[in-house]
Parts: structure tokens; sequence; C-alpha cells
């Protein structure tokens, strides 16, 4: 049987680095929701693992409470001391002494890739199923209108239809919304 | 492999760190404290053999048999209660000797244990699932609960019907509470580290699985009409209650434009239930979620919310796109989309009111 995480948190540097695997695109996915910028996301990650590996010691799984819950619950500190701070919180890190973390472009451009195209998918849930396939195969694959025709067994005018009223709906909830 | 293995490898660092400063630290205070005590009180010395509480027991593994999962078992004698006193079987004293309770006693014959409370009141079932801490022997007596769990189970949580959420320790493979014959759930960790769990009674009753119901009630939480309501979030002249009745649990929502409620069966706990009650300036949507489930997020994070444990209150509810949540027995993390350009919805229950169902 897997490990459960309260058994990981208490269970030494190795077992907070598979805490840490575990849970590390759920909590970069919620930074990366807020601020948009891989970089400010990951920083911001940085300090959420840090405050838990030091709080890692005092969390107690007795009154049922999963440790998910905890760890989201410094999710929100880290979030609210740096909108407060008006710039990422690192007191956690400094106190264990942790260097800053340096990202390469491509790292960076990869975390874009995963992150915003999640976010392109939530988007597209917002339209009907032919168009979101239309759009989705058009602008987040880049593929030929021709290609995309012959495997929905459609014209290519039919495509071009349902992509450009897709992106206009898209378009028009953002200009609702803003 | 990690998208940032990077940071893996700074946090792995940092604990390394951290636990080598704490064992400096915690092996110099004994060192000094060893010092005085030998000089002054030389038989303090046989405590120094007490275990390192550096060497945490997590949770030891799943016993392969009833001795190693319960401890030692032994012949019934003359002393025994009648009860116990069977040809060929093993018994094991975990009474608490010294309080109120009945005397209590496991008892193995053949392939199955029981939990005996004197002088003859048995529970029993197979000792091989029992070995594992995650079916457990429960009984109730007199309006006290006995249930016995194998060692690894450290504590147990109580939710019972009228009774505020509680943990209690696990004695001698035994636990003892006051647990009239209502609904009642436990929750506790298995040896092997899973989450376990027992439902008693009712298993429609939903003061199961909303804790919110059995705190005492206060001003704050008054509805009127409807008595057992609990207040669930408040925000912006925005309430919202959660209201017991008979199997079903009922959300109450009252913003200034007026009252939305829904209701659903009280063990129906996959899904938040959801309303969109209409409010000016714009539409307010409130959750309430069992305690399997648990609120993560809002999207977008610019929507005015308020996340409880219990509860969500999205104030901007025009705004919102969709609010994430993790189920925590299967570990998904749905998302929930409302309806878009509708005032007033139900997700996940009917638009009833809680007269509308008899008390429960």
């Amino acid at each position: 049987m897997a490990t459960s995480d309260e058994q990981l948190l208490k269970g030494g540097p190795a077992a907070f680095g598979e805490f840490y695997a575990r849970h590390e695109r759920a909590v970069f996915r919620f930074f990366y929701r807020r601020v948009v910028d891989a970089e400010v996301a990951a920083d911001l990650s940085a300090e959420c693992f840090a405050a838990a590996l030091l709080g890692a010691d005092r969390y107690r799984g007795d009154d049922g409470a999963p440790a998910v819950a905890w760890l989201f619950g410094i999710a929100r500190n880290v979030l609210r001391r740096s909108a407060e701070q008006r710039r990422v919180d690192a007191r956690a890190r400094a106190r264990l002494g942790m260097p800053p973390l340096v990202l390469e472009d491509d790292t960076l451009a990869a975390l874009d890739r995963i992150h915003a195209g999640q976010l392109m998918e939530h988007a597209l849930t917002y339209l009907p199923a032919d168009q979101a396939e239309a759009v989705r195969a058009r602008i987040v694959d880049e593929r030929e209108y021709e290609d995309i025709a012959r495997e929905l067994r459609t014209s290519e005018a039919v495509v071009r239809k349902r992509v450009s009223r897709g992106l206009g709906a898209l378009r028009r909830r953002v200009e609702d919304r803003a | 492999m990690t998208d940032l293995p990077q940071l893996q490898t700074l946090l792995v660092d940092a604990a390394v760190k951290r636990r080598r400063r704490r064992r400096v630290r915690r092996a110099a205070v004994p060192a000094l404290v060893l010092a005085a005590a030998l000089a002054v009180v030389p038989w303090v010395v046989s405590d120094l053999h007490a275990p390192d509480p550096e060497t945490a027991v997590i949770t030891p593994a799943p016993a392969s048999d009833l001795e190693a999962a319960f401890g030692a078992f032994r012949a019934p004698t003359e002393q025994d209660p009648p009860a116990l006193r069977q040809p060929g079987a093993r018994v094991r004293s975990v009474g608490q000797p010294g309080t109120a309770y009945r005397d209590a006693y496991l008892l193995a014959r053949g392939p199955q244990l029981c939990l005996v409370v004197v002088p003859n009141l048995f529970r029993c079932d197979a000792a091989a699932d029992l070995v594992t801490g995650r079916k457990v022997l429960f009984r109730v007596v007199e309006g006290r609960a006995y249930v016995a769990f194998p060692n690894g189970v450290r504590s147990v949580r109580r939710g019972w019907t009228g009774f505020k959420p509680e943990a209690f320790p696990v004695t001698n493979n035994l636990v003892v509470f006051t647990g009239p014959a209502d609904s009642g759930r436990l929750d506790w960790i298995a040896p092997d580290g899973g989450q376990a769990h027992l439902v008693v009674g009712d298993r429609r009753d939903p003061r199961l699985y909303y804790p919110r119901l059995n705190e005492p009630g206060g001003a704050a939480d008054r509805l009127e009409g409807v008595p057992g309501a609990r207040l669930l979030v408040e925000e912006g002249g925005v309430r919202a209650w959660l209201v017991p009745r008979r199997q079903t649990i009922c959300l109450v929502v009252r913003t200034g434009s007026g009252e939305t409620s829904a209701c659903r069966r009280g063990d129906d706990i996959r899904t938040p239930l959801v309303i969109g009650a209409p409010a000016l300036p714009q539409t307010v949507v409130v959750a309430a979620f069992p305690t399997r489930l648990l609120p993560l997020e809002v999207s977008p994070a610019t929507a005015r919310s308020s996340v409880g444990a219990d509860g969500l209150l999205v104030l901007d509810g025009a705004d919102l796109q969709s609010f994430q949540y993790r189920d925590t027995e299967t570990g998904d993390e749905p998302r929930v989309y409302p309806p878009l350009n509708i005032d007033g919805f139900v997700l996940n229950g009917s638009a009833k009111h809680p007269l509308d169902y008899p008390l429960g």
C-alpha cells in the first residue's frame, strides 16, 4: 500500500522529498492560477513547501484532517502574506537557509506550457463540444484546417466556422468579465 | 520525476540539515542533564534507557497474527468470568482498571476474535479481518461504546449525533466513550497508514457527515422556525445555514434579496450541495461540503470568496467560473462549473425547504 501523506511528513528528508513530488503540481497550479507567472508561482511553491517542512514536526493527523488540507492552508497563508508585502514571502526559506531558486528559461517555458495548457483546457470547457474540439486542434495543437476536417469528417469551411465561433465566444466571455 | 527537481533537491537538503541540527541540540541537552543527575541522584540512570524521541514510531506494519496485532493472550483461569472459560479459548484483558467502565476482554476462539464486555456481552468477527485494524469490534453497553483496536491505532475520532467531534486515545487496545444508541461515526488511521472508519446507526443521518451540526448552537445559529440549524458561512450581508432533517440535509441561504434553500439525502456525500442565490449587485454562490470533501480554491481568484472547512461562499457569484474540491477518499480533485447567466440555481440537490421534511 502507498505510504500516506501523514507518514511522509514524519518520515525524514527523503520522505519529505516524496511528499513534495506528490503535491508539487497541485500546489504550483494553485499559485499559477492566481499569478499566471511560472517564476513567481515557483517561488511561492518553494516558500510553501519550506513552511511545510518547518511545520511538519507539529503536524498532527489525529483529528482526521488530511495533510493535503494542511498543505493548502499553508499555501493560502503564503499567498496572503505575499500579497500584503507585495513581494514573494521568503521567511521560511530564510529560516532553513535555502538558496533562491535559479530557473532556466527552458524550465520556465516548460512550466508555462504545462499550466497555461491547463488554463486553456479550462477555458474550452465553456464551449460546446464541437467548437472546443476545433479550437483545441487548431489553436492548441496548431494543426492545419485540412487535417482537422479530415479527422472530423467535415469540410474545412465548417471547421473554420467552429474555430471562429469558439474564439468569439471566449473573447466575449473575457470582455464581459473585464 | 518532478517539474521542479531543483526545488525538490533544495528541500531535501534543507530537511537533512535541519535534522542534523536538531540531533546536535538534543544530544547536547541530555548530556548536561546526565552530568547533573549522576552527581545528585544516581538512580535516574535507569531512565536513560527510555526510547530516543528522535526515533519516531510512525505506524507498525500490519500484524501477521493475532498476538502480533493485539499483544499476548493467555489461557482463561478460574478467576475469569464464566463467559471466558471456554475450551481452547485464549483471552486478553483490555479493561481499564480504576475506571467506571465494565471489564472488557478479547477472546480468541478458532478463527474468531470476540470483544467480551462482562458479564457475557459478546461481539465477534473474523480475526483475520480484525488484525488489519480496518475492521473493529464495537459494542454499546448501557450508553457506553466499547471499541477494540489492534496495536498501532493510536487514537480514534468520534463524530456522534449530539456530540462535538472529539478524539480519544486508544489505551490497551480499547476505547470506551459515551455513545448512546444513535448514529455515529468513528475515524482512525489503521496500522498500515490508511484511513478507516465505522458508521453505526442510521447511515442517512446528516449529522454523521457534517460535524458542524454536532457543535453547540449559539445565537448566531438561530434560524426562526427551523431547529438544529447551524451557521455555515457569513460574509457581506449573506448568511448560510446547514439544517438537519430526518435523513436529509438542507442548506438555507439568506441575502438582502430573500431566502433560497435546497435539500438532499443525508448520506449523499460525493458532491457538495450548491446554491446560487439571487442577490444585488450579483448572484452569490454557497456550497456545503460533507467531511469527505475538502474545498480547495475558487477561480478566478479575484472573485470575493470565503473558503472554510465545511463551506464556501462566493460573493461575486456572476464572476465565478468554477471551484475545486478534493475527495479525500478517492484523491480526485473535481471542479464545479456553475451555470452561467442564471440568477438562482441548485446543484446536487432539490430546491426544497427544510420544513418540507420531517424533523430528524
